[in-house]
Order: structure tokens, then sequence, then C-alpha cells
């Protein structure tokens, strides 16, 4: 065919070239036709079970370390059991989970029924969690009979000492409700997640739970995993590691050995410069492991109802009588009120004070003899103190606790308790402005009465005798680094209150508590270790029935360059000097790295009197 | 433009042009928006399952496009025919040249494509498309003979052999095929015959068969027969003896060199070809994205699930489900339906062009506007085959309604030059 011989030719071709143009344009919709609507049903099925699921990759919570980098919380996979949402009523599946798995149907529902409310019916519904490892491969060797179940691995929070630090560290546990009802955006609480619910765990949860990231998943219609766009997966950024200042080796120690057997109580011991919480016991704990992986109603029960109620934080939260641990707060607000001078002594001590029809006791029956106040402190004198109560009073008694920050928070960053510092508008509240005398002085002023303070709180005021007066914040959180090992936040030590003492107040409790330890008379003999010196006060404070007093140490060392103070306290024991001081000791000793062997006081007296330490102050 | 043509040309634009290809392009630009709201809006809100990949972005963006591609539609109007045709060995040469850079400075992952003027980036590939258009149009338009000789073939053959040997060498399987989709309609509209094209693709579709056989454990007594019938077709046009000799040597040299060419593709390549022809090799990738395509456009049914209710668009599979994949889209949701009156939107187009060419009375109008058909007629039917599964994928996107800038302003240049061409066939 030429240009030149033929319109024909060409019209053939323009007409062929129409006619092709439809033709292709034709097959096209045919192939439209074919896969449209004749093989719709094909596909339409095909769609359905098309589940290209966004499955949320749960970023591995933060761990948790002690001060030196020891971590004390951490993860470990756990097979969790999912279910479609939409699945749950075909009426096979759930039974058969229930028989094969032991899944809690009516549970299951429940939880469906809330995501249901809630509009989440397109997330997964957990129906069981904490798999064995029988129970995995069970259910991976047949999952074809469970269509619409499948499993998932997700970190499970591992307490690696299980009852240790419990009040501390805390506990996490599936989100409340509340929780995934208000939390909105990217990182959203979703119905089964986990979120630390007491403790630090609760407190750095913004820190420790990360960002979760996201797999774009293919899945058949049993669940099972067919494909995955890689390049689509946003991986998690794990939690970042919450160190905090608690020594592991220190808060151990005296959780297991240093603790006598089978007694409720608290220690709290802090760095007297940075107020870092060295150790913060609460006894007795419980294994924080079973809140982890859902604790059942029974054992809830067995825990609330133990006598020595377990879940109750006593070193922060329980306020105590400090019996006369607190004569540190009263000598200080008997000098600064100049109600006494050092050196002034006092007519003897019977073993009894009368006020009006009313006797007071000394915990010694047989008497003290005269004291002067460094007397009064060291044999812990209560008719010494009794004497100067009236001319004191209970307001300017209570201005100096208030001083040294008791009857208020601490600052600490954990639930803590206010304690109770008692003033004259407190009985005027509590009793009417007729319905108390100014005796009520006389009860406080040896701790007793209606003051209570944390066991913190009294930590505090004893750091800041050894520090020179400052008032620390209780610090429990040291650092927080990211996955990366950055260092994300270091928080610096606070000072919550300068010169809480005055100068001769300082002075007295410094030589006096060094006395309780070191003198004749002493009643804290038992704190003094192999070597190097501790200053303290005991208490023993009388409590309500005819039950055993707690038993109180408050303490610092070394005498000379203090470095940790702390408290130790425990319940229904007996006396301050015989049952919580050798603690302290041993506290003491093991924070120093001290050989200990107990019993020390009498064998070191001659070099304590050599160093001049060892004052008579009984006339 | 000249006086009384209106402002800016306006009134002469109006009054000349092809309303119903002009209609035909309006309409399938409202579609590409309403697409891409679709494909930008979930109808969910916050359904965290149903999340959308594409930020709402994308439909904004497409605005912008669209209005700068119809002032190129415009620009196309209004270039002069004559200065394309002058132009056209300029064009090629530039085009040639680009290829060329964008082989050594050209940026990419492991292709590369594109040229990155600051913040322009384009492919020099579709401005060498329209160079070639225009030079095989001006060529063709000054030559005169029998097309159906093999000497008459040669010299488009070595028009287009130069930048097609630059774009394998990216490589780019997909847009070296258009290059032969415009080379082949030209000469066949320029008389070359149908049998005759069957019989110089024969090389092609013998190698097509090995390919396929590759996947059938080498089995290749299906191509002797093949050859065989090749054979039966050349006593049949013995005129053309030396033609024929040369054709038959052809379809035996592919039997050695395509393993040859096939140890020279990439792997995606290979893997595109092999899942193309056998999609159970490759459940994971290209075969894959196809199948999932095919399942949306499947669902869609006769109707279609209605305007923003298609849900697999939502989902993670489609690669591209705003650019080369928008077809699929389109059949989900507004189903058969929809999926026929874009086919025939195109069709029109496509028919006008054609129209336009055989009405011609200058001979560059007749071949440029054919082989502008004929590029819009391949990248249609290349796209939506290839989402119906029946071509296999290369990243072609489908013209006028996919997301993206290069490909909207070539394409609406070029029908501007079509619709120039149209209302000028009178001219000689």
């Amino acid at each position: 065919m030429a240009v030149h011989n033929s319109r024909d030719a060409e019209r053939r071709t323009v007409h062929a070239a129409y006619a092709i143009v439809v033709a292709i344009f034709a097959m096209v919709a045919m192939r439209l036709f074919q896969v449209q609507v004749l093989e719709h049903r094909t596909y339409e099925r095909l769609a359905r079970e098309n589940q290209f699921r966004i499955k949320r990759v749960i970023a591995p919570r933060g761990v948790l370390r002690d001060r030196n980098g020891k971590s004390m919380v951490d993860n470990v996979a756990e097979y969790q059991l999912f279910v479609d949402a939409g699945t749950l009523h075909d009426g096979k599946l759930l039974p058969s989970l229930a028989r094969d798995f032991g899944v809690d149907t009516t549970a299951a529902l429940v939880r469906a029924q809330t995501q249901r409310a809630r509009r989440r019916s397109h997330e997964p519904t957990k129906v069981l969690g904490n798999l064995s490892k029988a129970q995995v491969s069970r259910f991976e060797e047949n999952r074809a009979q469970y269509p619409g179940a499948w499993l998932e691995a997700r970190g499970r929070r591992r307490y690696i000492y299980g009852d240790f630090a419990t009040h501390v560290l805390g506990y996490v546990g599936e989100v409340a409700q509340e929780k995934v009802d208000n939390s909105t955006g990217p990182r959203a609480y979703r119905l089964g997640d986990v979120s630390g619910k007491t403790g630090v765990e609760s407190l750095c949860e913004e820190d420790l739970r990360g960002f979760d990231g996201r797999r774009w998943v293919q899945v058949n219609a049993s669940g099972q995993e067919l494909f995955e766009l890689v390049d689509r997966a946003e991986p998690p950024v794990p939690g970042n590691d919450v160190y905090l200042t608690i020594d592991f080796e220190l808060q151990q120690a005296i959780e297991t050995v240093f603790w006598p057997a089978d007694r409720a109580g608290a220690a709290v011991v802090l760095d007297v410069n940075t107020g870092e919480v060295l150790a913060a016991v609460s006894k007795p704990g419980y294994d924080l492991n079973r809140f982890a992986v859902g604790i059942s109603t029974a054992e809830y029960e067995v825990l609330r109802t133990d006598p020595l109620t377990p879940l109750y934080n006593r070193y922060a939260v329980a306020g105590y009588p400090p019996g006369s641990t607190f004569k540190i707060i009263s000598s200080a607000a008997l000098l600064d009120n100049h109600i006494v001078s050092v050196n002034q002594y006092r007519q003897a001590c019977p073993g009894w004070y009368q006020v009006g029809n009313r006797q007071f006791r000394c915990h010694k029956e047989q008497g003290h003899g005269s004291l002067n106040l460094l007397g009064g402190f060291e044999q812990s004198c209560d008719v010494y103190y009794y004497q100067h109560a009236r001319a004191l009073g209970i307001d300017r008694l209570a201005m100096t606790a208030r001083q040294l920050g008791l009857g208020a928070r601490t600052g600490f960053a954990l639930p803590e308790d206010d304690g109770l510092i008692p003033d004259s508008a407190y009985y005027d509240r509590t009793l009417g402005p007729r319905g108390w005398t100014p005796t009520v002085a006389v009860n406080c002023i040896i701790g007793q009465g209606e003051v209570l303070v944390t066991p913190l709180q009294l930590a505090r005021v004893a750091a800041a005798v050894a520090n020179g007066g400052n008032l620390m914040v209780p610090k429990i959180v040291q650092r927080v680094v990211d996955a990366r090992g950055r260092t994300l936040r270091a928080e610096k030590p606070k000072v919550a209150k300068e010169g809480v003492l005055s100068a001769a107040a300082l002075h007295f409790l410094q030589r006096g508590m060094l006395q309780v330890v070191v003198g004749e008379h002493g009643t804290g003999h038992a704190a003094l270790p192999d070597s190097l010196i501790v200053c303290g006060k005991t208490g023993t404070a009388e409590t309500p029935g005819k039950l055993e007093d707690h038993a109180w140490f408050v303490f610092y060392a070394p005498h000379d360059h203090p470095r940790i103070a702390g408290v130790v306290i425990v319940e229904r024991a007996g006396h301050g000097g015989a049952v919580a001081a050798p603690i302290a000791r041993q506290i003491v000793a093991q924070y120093f790295g001290l050989t200990d062997e107990g019993g020390a006081y009498w064998k070191r007296l001659p070099e304590l009197r050599r160093l001049g330490l060892v004052r008579e102050a009984t006339l | 433009m000249s006086v009384g043509d209106g402002v800016l040309g306006t009134r002469r634009f109006v009054e000349s042009v092809d309303r119903l290809a002009l209609a035909a392009i309006l309409a399938l630009l409202a579609i590409s928006l309403v697409t891409l709201y679709s494909v930008t809006h979930a109808p969910v809100e916050g359904d965290w399952n149903r999340t959308l990949l594409v930020g709402p972005g994308i439909f904004y963006r497409q605005f912008v496009w669209i209005a700068l591609g119809l002032g190129a539609l415009y620009l196309g109007f209004w270039t002069p025919y004559r200065l394309l045709e002058a132009s056209a060995w300029l064009q090629y040469g530039l085009s040639f040249i680009m290829l060329g850079v964008v082989l050594f400075i050209g940026r990419g992952t492991d292709v590369e494509r594109w040229i990155h003027i600051g913040p322009i980036q384009f492919q020099p590939s579709e401005f060498a498309k329209v160079a070639l258009i225009f030079v095989l149009a001006r060529y063709m338009s000054t030559r005169t003979g029998d097309g159906n000789r093999l000497s008459s073939l040669l010299v488009p053959g070595l028009i287009v052999l130069p930048p097609v040997v630059l774009i394998l060498k990216q490589p780019d399987l997909g847009t070296a095929l258009v290059f032969f989709a415009i080379l082949i309609p030209m000469l066949f509209w320029r008389g070359l015959r149908l049998g005759h094209i069957l019989l110089l693709g024969s090389p092609g579709i013998g190698f097509l068969m090995h390919l396929y056989l590759r996947t059938e454990q080498h089995m290749w007594w299906p191509w002797l027969v093949f050859v065989l019938v090749v054979f039966g077709m050349m006593l049949w046009q013995r005129a053309y003896l030396w033609e024929n000799v040369s054709i038959f040597v052809a379809n035996l040299g592919i039997h050695f060199l395509e393993p040859w060419l096939w140890s020279h593709l990439r792997p995606y390549q290979q893997q595109r070809i092999l899942s193309f022809f056998n999609p159970e090799l490759d459940h994971l990738g290209q075969g894959y994205h196809v199948a999932q395509s095919k399942i949306a456009v499947g669902a869609g049914g006769f109707l279609g699930q209605g305007f923003l209710e298609g849900t697999q668009k939502e989902l993670a599979f489609l690669p591209a489900r705003h650019t080369d994949f928008i077809f699929s889209v389109i059949g989900e949701e507004f189903g058969m339906v929809g999926g026929v009156v874009i086919l025939c939107l195109f069709a029109l187009i496509v028919l006008r062009g054609i129209a336009f060419a055989a009405r011609a009375r200058n001979g560059f109008v007749r071949y440029a506007a054919f082989g502008i058909a004929a590029y819009l007629m391949f990248h249609v039917t290349q796209n939506v085959g290839m989402t119906v599964g029946l071509i296999p994928v290369a990243g072609i996107p489908l013209p006028l309604v996919s997301y993206g800038g290069s490909s909207m302003l070539v394409t609406l240049f070029l029908l501007g030059v079509l619709l120039n061409l149209g209302s000028r066939w009178r001219e000689y």
C-alpha cells in the first residue's frame, strides 16, 4: 500500500484505527465486566477476608533501676490470646476457647460489650493473658480450630525480687476504664493496656510507657499473619529507664537480713546532703508480680485482711506516735524559746511527774536523778521534759515541729501523709475551746498524745540536724535515661527550707544525738558499729491498748561528716534502743561497708573517751 | 494569536476548540479530584483500624497541579504547530542529552529517572516521549513510499532506538515500551498493514513466550509451534521476501537472545515479569499488589460501594492508590459503571484525536495528532489493564486522573496541542 495510490487505503486505515481503539477499550471494559460482575462475589468475599490489620507493637516498658544501674524491674514476654470482637458471638469460638484454655466466657463478653459501648469494636478483644508454654503450643498446633483468635506476645512486667521495695516500685495493672475513656491522641490507652498503678510505676508512667509502634500485616481468615509491609513498619520507641535513688544492696539487706521476722514497720535512709532516698522500707511487703499478672479476688482478699497489712505503705503514709524521738523537736523548742539553757539542771526525776491529779510516768520507774538538758536527752528522761512542757506551751512546740517539716507533706513524689502536729487551734476544733487544758503539752512534748509523724518526715529531721539545718525534699527518682542511653532528666537536690534550726539548737542536737549513742547512760549504745560513730535518738512509743510499744531509732552517720540519716521503726516490738537501734547500726555498717558484730560499745568506750566524745551529764 | 482572538486568545479558543474532547478532559479532571478526595478522607473519623496513608494535602495540591495543567493545555493550544515541527529535531536532541544527563547526575535510590533543578524535578523521559511524537511526525510527513518495506521502517526504528537504550539503562522497561507504543501506531497510520505488524512483532511475541515458559520449567515446544505459524504467515505474504527472511531469523535469534537479555534485567524487573505470568510465584510482591487491586475493583461490583465507602483503599496494600493504582479506588467506589464512564471519556478523546488526524490536510498535523492519540491510548490501557490484571505492572500513572505534576503537565500540554491540531485541520 502506497500513500499515492488510494484514498481507499487511507479510509481503510482510518476505520481500522477506530476499530482497534474501540476494540481495545471494549476489551478492557469486558475485563471490568468479568472482574466486577461475573467474579464480583469472589472478590467481595476476598475483600471481606482481606484483613489488613494495623497491629500495634506495644513499646517495651522502661526498666526501673537502682542508683547504681542495677535493674530491679524489667519485662518478660507473655503470650496473650486475642479474638476479633466480631467473632465473639458466633457461638463456636468462645466455647471452644473456654473448653481448651479455660477462657472466662462471661468476662470476655463483658469486655467486648464495653468495647462496643465505647465504639471500639474494631479493636481486638483480649480474652486470656499469661498463657503457659503448653497452652501456646496447643493453640499454635490447632490454630485452624479457632478462626478469629490469635496469640500476641506482649511484655509483662517482671518484679525481679518479688516483694522487694514494694511501696517504692509499685505495680502495674490493666489500665482503668476511666483512663481509657479520657485518653486521646496517638498515645491513647486501649482496653487491656498496662499502666502503672502505684509507686514509681505510676509516678513515672509517662516516661516508662514509651511510644507504641505499628505493623501493617495481612492476616487470613484464621488470624494468621501472611504478609507484612516491612517498609511501613513503625518500630516502637521503648520507654525510658528510670534510675531511682534507692541503693539496691542497702534496701535488700534491710528487708531481708536486718529486719526481725514477723514484724511490721518501716525504715527510711536519706542522703543528708541531697535528700535522696537510699532506702525506703515498709514491712511487710507483698509480691508485686501477683499484681502484674492480674491478681485474683481471693488472693487480694488474703492480702487485704492480713493483720500485718502489707498493702499499707508505712514509710510515708503511716502516721506514728514518735515517742522519745520527738525530743529532738522538743529540745529545739525549749532552747529556742529560752525555756532552758543547756547546762541548767532541773530538780531530780523521781520516776513520775504530777500535774493536778494526773501522774505522768517516766519510762524509768526508779527515776533519773537531777539532769541537765543533755542528760535528759541522753537518757531520754520524760520527767525532764514534762517539767518544762507547760512553760513552753503546745503552740510553741507545734511551731518548732512545723518549722522542722512535721505535720505537713515533705514534697515527696510518692503518696505520703501529713502526720499530725496538734496546736491549740487543733484542740479547740476537736475538743472545743473549753474541752482541753494546757496539760496536753505534757503528753505531746515526749511525742505521745495526738502527735503523729511519718518515718519519712522524721528521717528528714535527722538529715537536717546532720547537714546543718537544711530541710531537704526527699527525692526518689534520680534520673531518666532513654533507650539510647541519653540522660533526659537528672533531678537536682531541692532544699525545702534552709536554716530550720537555730545555731544553739543545732549545736545541742548534734551533741545530744552523739551522746545518746556514746554516753555511758545513753540509750542508743546498740547503734554503735565496730568502727565509725553513729548519732541517734531512741524512741519507744506507747500505743493504744495493751500492745507492745513501737521501737524507734532516728540516726545519722558518721558523726563528724554526716552522709546518711535515717529512721527505723519496728511496730510493737519493744524498746527502741533494743530493737530499732541494732537495725540502724546494721544499716550504717552496710552502707559504709563496715564489719559489724554488734555489742561494740563497751569495747570501744576507751577509744571514745580518748577522743573526748563521752561527756558526763548527770549531776 | 491575533487581534480578534479575544483576551489572551480566549475567544478564538472557545470558538474553535473541539468542545467534546475538551468536555471529556474536564470531566476526567473532576473525577480525579473526587477520587483523590475519597482517597484522602476517612469516612470514620478516628477509626484506628482504618487509617488513611495519604494525607489530605495531596487533594489540595492536586488543585494546583490541575490549575497549572490547564495552563499547560492552553499553552499547548496556542503553540504554533509549525514551531513544534521546525524544532522537532532540536527537542529530540535536547531530550537525548537530558536522558544522558539523568544517567550520570540523576539521583534516586536504585533507579535514576528524575532530574532535580532546585525544587523542580522532572522525568526527561516524559519530555522524550513528546519529542519522539513530533520527530516521527515530521519525518513521516516528509517521506513517501511503501510503508510496508523494511527499509522504510529502518529510519523510524533508528529514531526510537537511542532514547529507548538510554531509558533501558536507567532502567525503566515500562517507559521504554511507551516509545514502541507511539512508534508502531504511527507506522500503522503511515500504512503499515496489521498483518505485517504482527510479523514484525513476532520476535517480541516469541520473547514474551520465552519469558512465560520460564515459569513453566522452560518447556519450549509451544514456541516452536508459534514459529511455524509465523512461517506460514510469511508464505502468505510472499511479496516481501527479504523482510520475511530477516524476521524469521530474528524469531530464531530470540531463542538465543532471550537468556542473555534476561540475565541483564534487574531483579525487580525479572520479578515483575515472572509474577505477572504466574502470580502464585510472588504472593507478597508485585503480583500481590495486582491481586489486591483486583480485589478492590472486583469488590466494587456493578454500581460500586459508593463515594467514600470503599474499604480497600484504606488498607495498606495499594502502594500507590493515589497515583498509579487510582483506578482501583474508582473501581471499588463507583463500580463497573464508573470504570466504563472513565474508559468512554478516554476513548472519546482518543477517537477525536484520530478524527483530527484523519481530516487534517497537513502531513505533520496528521501524524502528530495520531501520535498524541496513541500516546494517550497506551497510557490509559496500560494503567487500567495493570489494575485489573491484564498487563504487567509498569509504573505508569493514569493520565489526567492520577495525582502528580509531571504527568499532568505533559499530558495536558499534549492535549492542548491536539486540540490546536484539531482546530487547524484545514491548513495545508
